[in-house]
């Protein structure tokens, strides 16, 4: 919340106001801002500190990214603000580059903060003719704006977080495989029966212990989590990850309550290393680190293998040659509509801004 | 490497920001300006997936997105300029005669700060004339 | 072409033609002078009809029917209603007997004279047309009741005559006076119609539901009243009802003093001649019933005789010229309504024949009277309150004889018509009194009649004395003068006051005889014949009251001029209460008006928080769209906002509720 906080703050306050407001307030409040939200990206989605190189780079071309934003939406002279969105675009060029699209990078450059800053400012050059107006210097509703927007950032981050968020499924893997390399099972997790009940032979196995009864509900959440967090198509059932979560389902809600209600405990450690093992495999799948040398099921109930191997997931170094080849194959028709937009577009452009009569 | 919710949030908090400024600032260039910053944001997201899902769709997506947003940034600097000359400003609040008949037109009520007055850049003479000489002021 | 049977319904239906040629020339600007030459040509040839009819029948016997039956399927069908065990078919039939006749003579005849002077008398008023298409609508439907051969044909009269009162006497309809007196005499009647229609349906219930024809119910009457006898009597009393409200009797007198607002003419055609008498005219007609039920016919005389007494009372003191006169009406039908009352099978004959020969003498006496008040009226220039003018009959010469004629026959003096009348009634009253379970009280309504006499006398003469006697003093503005066409009416009528009285009854007996040939009169008398016999005592005494009140009244008003006033302060209740129509009027305001108002009070504020509360319901759109107005303000960056708040609280939805 506090980068949320704090970013609303600044931009809010910063916003032209006809008030001067002396920006060294916005300044602080800034940087505040940008220091909570790289904790939260450090901090919220589980200790993953990477490479220092690459989360260097990272950090640098967002928080460039950000500040030049601010800086755009929040300048009170248009022609600053063009200049600042040019140095946005550079700013996410820079993560474009990162993220191996290196076409896209330069093209991006060229196309906006070459064409389009370049036809902003002729326009700006040519709506200066009565002075500078007055328009710059008020904001409609800036608080209701502000408060909106972050409003939905907030939501977009509490997403984030709950997909991408795996502190609680390594909480429950941890807590299964300490139950599973245990020498003695903690006798509050274990329902016994009594003397009494075993001789009367009453069919109702007791209730489980409110502790026993929590570690399974948390190994259900865990099961959910992990499985829901990536869903998948209807066509691309994967035989290896059904089969886990099938395992899991049936460890967690046959196995761990029968265990537990064993008076020895026998059967909980075998089940509660199941649980971890089937967990970890299955959140490797979800974020990469694990491997699919496996076979799916088409539609039609073909089995077939994975072509791709999953695990590599690098896109190819000619960038090039491959956006233009997957542009030309699979979105034929997508190019030569965008042609014919962009044609459209510059006709209609070019009629729209034609000096014709100005009706007396 | 950094996972993509990390580029995910980069993206959020663009398109946010972008949000704001198209929201709040009435000046027709600039709210311009904070709708391909939207734009920006969701290229960002785009290439992300496409990046940790391995292949190029992201991408090719992206580069639609670049080509319409240059269609839509041309039609409506033109717009913008027709808008120009009919009212001589670039201001959006001046387009509000498409509200229901009884509610008042929306005006400025706070007052603009003072103006200081520009220093008049110094006039020089054309060369080759002395320039006047002011009798009190001493001449170092 | 003119044989009886269409003369018989040349009588109403010319009038109606009339009517509706005037209402054609009232739709026509230029014609609109000319809208009393329809009514005026057609009222005399329906006259001519009616005295070809009465020809007819004094010559044969027997009734004229319009349609000639030949067999049942000529008849002219009106409507007709069947359901489970009965067909109740309501033909429209006329009949004419001997009693219809004599009232068509008298009803027509008074009518084309009182059409003459109306014509000089609405001279340049507005809505000329308007009158005489109303006054002519109303003679139509007078003959109507006259001829009708069955109940509900008749009822449909009675409502049109109702229906013509209402708009004449509410003819200057932005007086407001007049509107209200039109609307209170049509409530008034209302009552009693209501009465009437109530006793038509029960007599036709009796008479296993099979048709209103008169023929059948009187036919069917004396099983009737021996196989439901409290249910027979109670018809029976519910027509007296209705016949109450339309003659102006008490209780439901209170309309006609009252209408005196319209116009003159009208006073005299409806509320002297012929509509009051449409009661009187209905149970004359239904005197076969009536003679079954002696305790209703006994309810009827002490109505008629107290109301007479009770109006002849309130005159003594009327200061306006037509009040007196109105009140004179009531008190007179008050006497018919006492004579037709004496009938019982023995007596039927003579009571009825009483009943109606006063009828037809006050018609001419009463009509005479009115339009000379008229006359009075219009040349003092509508000021008709006696305190402001005397000594006419040096400038209006012709109205004062006519006034003296009229005044003459109606207070009874011998020798005048109205005396022969009077005499006839008080003649069938105390034979009344001699037999019979009620005997006793006949004698003392004789007594009461007698007394009635008296102030009818001395009320008649007081009118006189004043109005044409004493200083000439006039009014301003009043011009004097009399134009022929209302002279003419005048004494026309005069001399028929004047005669018809003598000519027609008491030593030529053509009256009697004619009129107990019809078949009611000789179903009723059941065989019983007449004898005809002058009573001399009573004639003797009944000249001798009406004398007594002549020189009263000439004793009080003219030889000792202060003499009423001295009076007056002597007795002043009885002064007051006479003067002030015995507060009647404000007892019923009291009784009826006043709950009936509050009544209509609450249902109007109950009605208007339905409307109030419908209007709050109708108010709730509106408001709502009040309230969302403001938010189409015409600024993009608002409509953006909103659009973008929805989505951040749909979206921040979405992700807070999924798991």
């Amino acid at each position: 919340m506090l980068p949320v906080v704090a970013g609303g703050l600044t931009v809010w306050y910063l916003l032209p106001v006809t008030r001067q407001r002396p920006r060294k307030y916005g300044l602080l409040l800034g940087l505040l801002a940008l220091a909570g939200l790289a904790g939260f990206l450090l901090r919220g989605f589980g200790d993953r500190v990477p490479e220092t190189v690459e989360s260097v780079l990272f950090f640098g071309f967002s928080g460039l990214a950000i500040v030049f934003a601010v800086l755009m939406i929040t300048g009170r002279n248009p022609a600053r603000s063009a200049l600042a969105f040019a140095l946005v675009v550079l700013s996410t060029c820079g993560l474009f580059l990162l993220l191996a699209a290196p076409f896209l990078a330069a093209a991006t450059v060229v196309i906006y903060a070459g064409a389009i800053i370049v036809t902003f400012l002729f326009v700006i050059m040519l709506s200066q003719q009565e002075g500078p107006s007055n328009a710059n210097l008020r904001s409609r509703e800036p608080e209701f704006a502000t408060a909106a927007g972050f409003l939905l950032l907030a939501t977009f981050l509490v997403g984030l977080q709950r997909v991408y968020d795996w502190r609680s499924v390594d909480a429950a893997i941890a807590h299964a495989s300490a139950l599973a390399r245990a020498d003695k099972i903690d006798p509050d997790y274990l329902s016994p029966r009594s003397k009494a009940d075993v001789e009367e032979m009453k069919p109702d196995p007791p209730p489980l212990t409110p502790k026993a009864a929590a570690f399974v509900a948390e190994m259900r959440s865990a099961l959910d989590r992990v499985r829901v967090a990536a869903p998948r198509g209807p066509d691309d059932r994967r035989l290896t990850e059904h089969k886990t979560v099938q395992e899991l389902q049936n460890a967690i809600d046959f196995g761990l309550p029968t265990a537990f209600k064993d008076p020895d405990g026998d059967g909980v450690r075998p089940a509660c290393q199941t649980i971890s093992d089937g967990l970890m495999r299955l959140k490797g799948y979800r974020d990469g680190t694990n491997t699919f040398h496996d076979v799916t099921l088409s539609e039609h109930g073909v089995v077939k293998p994975i072509d791709q191997p999953v695990n590599e997931r690098q896109l190819p170094a000619a960038n090039v040659s491959a956006v233009g080849r997957t542009l030309f194959t699979d979105h034929l028709l997508a190019i030569e509509l965008a042609g014919t937009l962009l044609l459209i577009a510059t006709v209609g452009a070019i009629a729209i801004a034609g000096r014709r009569e100005v009706p007396a | 490497m950094i996972p993509v919710s990390h580029y995910l949030a980069v993206g959020a908090v663009l398109f946010t920001l972008g949000l704001i400024g198209f929201l709040s600032r009435r000046n027709l260039i600039v709210m311009f300006l904070s709708a391909e910053l939207m734009l920006q944001g969701v290229a960002v997201n785009f290439v992300a997936f496409s990046r940790y899902h391995g292949n190029l769709h992201g991408q090719v997506f992206t580069l639609f997105v670049i080509a319409v947003a240059a269609c839509e940034a041309g039609v409506a600097l033109a717009l913008f300029l027709m808008l120009y000359r009919r009212k001589r400003s670039l201001d959006v609040s001046l387009w509000q005669a498409l509200r229901e008949t009884d509610v008042p037109e929306t005006v400025d009520t706070e007052p603009l700060p003072p103006v200081s007055p520009e220093e008049p850049l110094p006039k020089l003479p054309p060369a080759g004339v002395e320039p006047e000489r002011d009798e009190e002021r001493q001449y170092v | 072409m003119f044989d009886p049977a269409h003369l018989v319904l040349y009588v109403p239906a010319l009038p109606l033609f009339g009517a509706v040629l005037a209402a054609i020339c009232g739709m026509v600007t230029e014609l609109r002078r000319f809208a009393h030459l329809p009514v005026l040509v057609c009222a005399g040839l329906s006259c001519v009809c009616a005295i070809g009819v009465a020809a007819h029948l004094a010559n044969n016997p027997s009734p004229v029917s319009y349609p000639q039956l030949s067999s049942s399927a000529d008849s002219i069908h009106w409507f007709s209603i069947q359901y489970e065990k009965s067909n109740m078919v309501v033909e429209f039939a006329l009949a004419a007997d001997q009693l219809a006749g004599v009232m068509l003579l008298g009803v027509t005849f008074i009518g084309f004279w009182i059409v003459l002077f109306s014509v000089g008398y609405m001279h340049g008023s507005y809505g000329y047309s308007r009158y005489f298409a109303t006054v002519s609508l109303f003679l139509a439907s007078m003959c109507l009741i006259i001829l009708a051969d069955n109940f509900l044909l008749m009822f449909a009269g009675w409502e049109g005559v109702g229906l013509c009162s209402y708009l004449l006497v509410g003819y200057w309809h932005h007086k407001n006076s007049a509107a209200d007196a039109a609307r209170k005499a049509f409530l008034v009647t209302r009552l009693g119609d209501v009465g009437l229609i109530l006793g038509i349906f029960l007599l036709w219930w009796m008479a296993e539901l099979g048709g209103f024809g008169y023929e059948r119910i009187f036919g069917a009457a004396p099983a009737l009243a021996e196989r439901y006898p409290t249910m027979f009597a109670a018809a029976c009393l519910l027509i007296v009802c209705g016949a109450v409200g339309k003659s102006a009797q008490f209780p439901l007198y209170v309309w006609l003093p009252d209408a005196m607002e319209g116009p003159t003419p009208v006073s005299a055609l409806i509320h002297a001649a012929t509509m009051v008498t449409a009661g009187v005219y209905l149970l004359a007609r239904c005197t076969v019933l009536f003679v079954q039920v002696p305790g209703v016919q006994l309810t009827v005389a002490m109505i008629g005789a107290f109301t007479a007494l009770l109006a002849a009372f309130i005159a003594l003191t009327q200061h306006d010229l037509k009040r007196v006169l109105a009140y004179s009406t009531v008190s007179q039908i008050g006497y018919m309504f006492l004579a037709v009352g004496c009938a019982r099978p023995s007596l039927a004959a003579i009571a009825v024949t009483a009943a109606i020969f006063h009828l037809f003498t006050h018609a001419f006496f009463k009509a005479v009277l009115f339009l000379s008040s008229g006359s009075v009226m219009h040349a003092m220039h509508d000021v008709i309150d006696m305190r402001e003018f005397g000594g006419l009959r040096k400038v209006l010469p012709i109205t004062h004889w006519a006034f003296l004629a009229g005044a003459l026959a109606l207070a009874g003096i011998p020798l005048f018509s109205g005396f022969w009348s009077k005499d006839m009634i008080l003649e069938s009253t105390l034979e009344a009194g001699h037999g019979g379970r009620f005997g006793t009280v006949y004698i003392i309504l004789f007594v009461v009649a007698l007394i009635t006499a008296l102030m009818t006398a001395f009320y008649t003469f007081r009118a006189y004395f004043r109005t044409f006697w004493g200083e000439l003093r006039m009014p301003e503005g009043a011009h004097p003068h009399e134009p022929a066409v209302m002279t003419v009416p005048l004494i026309v009528l005069g001399i028929g006051a004047v005669t018809v009285g003598i000519v027609a009854e008491p030593f030529t007996h053509w009256f009697s005889g004619f009129i107990t040939q019809s078949p009611v009169i000789v179903t009723a008398s059941g065989g019983h014949t007449a004898d005809e016999h002058l009573n001399w005592p009573l004639i003797l005494g009944s000249s001798a009251v009406a004398i007594v009140g002549f020189a009263i009244a000439w004793y009080v008003y003219l030889k000792k001029p202060g003499t009423a006033e001295k009076f007056a302060q002597k007795a002043p209740t009885l002064y007051y209460l006479s003067l002030n129509k015995l507060y009647v009027d404000e007892i019923y305001n009291l009784l009826f008006v006043q709950p009936a108002t509050l009544v209509a009070g609450i249902c109007g504020l109950v009605e208007a928080v339905v409307d109030d509360l419908v209007r709050l319901v109708a108010t709730i759109p509106r408001f709502l769209g009040v309230l969302i107005r403001p938010i189409q303000n015409g600024l993009v960056q608002f409509y953006a906002l909103a659009m973008v708040l929805g989505v951040a609280g749909f979206v921040a939805w979405l992700v807070l509720m999924a798991k």
